[in-house]
């Protein structure tokens, strides 16, 4: 923009605004022959000069504005005090009420038994607490409380003499006079469904009814599969730490190629008496799966069937299931040859609780990791123990 | 009374002082939009509009000092682009419709006089939103360079390259609507 230019339009600007003419406006103006049809542009703008409002607009504007006004400026109304009082007074029922029913059904919940009008409650509270924790090691123990509330739930109907459809876990163990029992009761279990003595000290799933005699009769027996999802923490030669869980490591262990501590595993173990857990696969996660094959070890691949009357649990991974039905079955005899302290079969007397735990120190020490409560058996038969 | 005073006594919802208020400015801002929109009835809601606004800034504390009559007059230039965009996304009718013929028996003349009026007024709206401001506030109230760059926000210089450059594409887009097509 040339400033001359714009100074002079501007002078003659001012001048035609005052009253002058075009003509006299420009008169002696150097850029006149510029400016004159710019001015002239100005002035045609004098026809779109808008005329006053007429008094009746702007009477109606103001009266619209005042009105607006007076609104906003009286006060809310005002809901009289006993008003607000009865809506206080019901508010505060309201909750006291809700408070109160929450945790009266709560405590009635979590002295129920099963069987009892309140105790799918209980345990539905029991899942959403499991749920939200995270970490497998966390809900291991979570896992195992449950177990251990089931076991005393199961322990109290047997005192009652009560007749109910119950599940429970717990270690098997064979007694003197050779009854087996699962966490410390006595089990009837049918002809069909005999454990293989091999399983002893293996931690199961346990279906059945309360007997009044003091007795289970058992309708299925599932060895307890535990999923354990991790990062490997260290790598010893039969001893690794996933997720803060000892597990040991047997030669008949699947075990992917590649894998190193810090990489993320997924690993399918079974609990062996109460203080090793014996890992059946460990699989790299899908986040390291393309940089590990898997390796199969042959000892796993062996003929032997399945034990009679022993069912492993199943999971929701298909995959892992078919795997873990394969080994599985297997295990409880291996496992007995590779005890980490180099015995034998345990005796039942040697088997502690199976929720009991200890703390510091190696994988027998850690709490069992189970499978996660939705991985429910699908199998009438193999009722999980949550 | 000045126009801080005013404020004051407006902020606290006085209806002395928004009446003095709205009377004191009511003209300018129709006016305003009335160069703008050249419809004499959406000119006066808009203004109307205006001035509501102007409760609800006071209201909430929005406006708690300056220029009221700057304040109004860029609510007005806000009104009028969002009329704008109103009118092209539903174009239902045409503004030169309602344009009045002046009072008189020579309706020839008339009937010029409303023609170029149209014709300016369709000039004016191909210029951009800064320029269509400047113009009318410059032109529709008469304001002064530093009124107007007060009104505006803007400096003097500022406002001067704007007014300039404004008329200058007037002046292109008159000559080119003079043209036979």
């Amino acid at each position: 923009m040339n400033p001359d230019l714009s100074a002079a339009f501007e002078s003659c600007l001012e001048k035609i605004q005052s009253g002058q003419t075009l003509d006299e406006a420009l008169a002696g103006e150097t850029h006149a022959a510029e400016l004159r049809p710019l001015l002239i542009s100005v002035i045609s703008l004098r026809l779109l000069q808008p005329a006053d409002p007429p008094p009746a607009t702007q009477a109606r504007s103001r009266a619209r504005f005042l009105t607006r006004a007076a609104e906003l400026n009286s006060p809310a109304p005002v809901t009289p005090w006993w008003g607000r009082l009865r809506l206080a007074t019901a508010l505060f029922t309201f909750v006291v009420m809700a408070v109160v029913s929450l945790v009266v059904t709560g405590v009635v919940s979590s002295q129920s038994l099963p069987g009892d009008f309140l105790y799918p409650v209980k345990i539905q509270v029991e899942r959403a607490g499991e749920t939200l924790t995270a970490g497998s090691s966390n809900r291991l123990v979570w896992q195992l409380t449950f177990d251990q509330r089931r076991s005393t739930e199961v322990s109290r109907l047997l005192s009652r003499g009560r007749r109910e459809s119950v599940t429970f876990a717990g270690t098997l163990t064979q007694d003197a006079a050779g009854t087996w029992r699962a966490a410390d009761m006595a089990l009837q279990i049918p002809a069909t469904l005999q454990p293989d003595p091999a399983l002893l000290g293996a931690y199961v799933d346990v279906h059945g009814f309360t007997h009044p005699d003091g007795y289970i009769e058992v309708t299925s027996l599932a060895l307890r599969l535990f999923q354990i999802g991790g990062v490997i923490e260290e790598m010893q030669s039969n001893n690794w730490l996933v997720d803060s869980i000892h597990l040991t490591i047997t030669p008949q262990t699947r075990v992917d190629a590649g894998l190193k501590p810090g990489m993320r595993v997924e690993v399918t173990a079974i609990r062996y008496a109460p203080q090793t857990m014996l890992a059946l696969s460990i699989r790299a996660a899908e986040s390291n799966a393309s940089q590990s094959q898997p390796q199969l070890t042959p000892g796993l691949l062996s003929d032997q069937t399945n034990p009679p009357g022993i069912l492993p649990t199943e999971t929701h991974e298909v995959s892992e299931t078919a795997e873990v039905e394969e080994t599985a079955t297997e295990m409880p005899e291996e496992a007995t040859e590779t005890a980490p302290d180099g015995s034998e079969t345990p005796d039942a007397e040697e088997t502690p609780e199976p929720q009991k735990t200890e703390s510091g120190g190696h994988s027998s020490e850690t709490p069992e990791k189970t499978d996660h409560p939705d991985e429910t058996p699908k199998s009438d038969e193999t009722p999980s123990g949550g | 009374m000045d126009d801080t005073t005013l404020l004051t006594q407006a902020q606290r919802l006085d209806p002395h002082a928004l009446a003095e208020i709205h009377d004191r400015h009511f003209p300018a801002i129709y006016r305003y939009i009335l160069f703008r929109v050249g419809d004499v009835q959406v000119s006066e809601d808009l203004s109307s509009d205006v001035f509501l606004a102007l409760l609800d800034a006071l209201k909430g504390g929005k406006l708690r000092s300056g220029n009221i009559r700057a304040w109004l007059l860029a609510t007005a230039n806000h009104r009028v682009q969002d009329e704008y965009r109103k009118r092209y996304h539903r174009p239902l009718e045409n503004l030169e419709d309602h344009d009045q013929l002046p009072d008189g028996h020579d309706l020839e003349a008339a009937a010029d006089h409303a023609h170029n009026r149209r014709r300016v007024r369709s000039a004016v709206r191909k210029l951009n939103e800064d320029q269509q401001h400047v113009l009318a506030l410059r032109f529709s109230q008469e304001l002064n360079l530093e009124e107007t760059a007060r009104a505006l926000g803007r400096t003097v210089s500022a406002v001067k390259v704007i007014q300039f450059r404004a008329v200058q594409a007037l002046r292109k887009l008159l000559l080119e609507e003079s043209e036979p097509q």
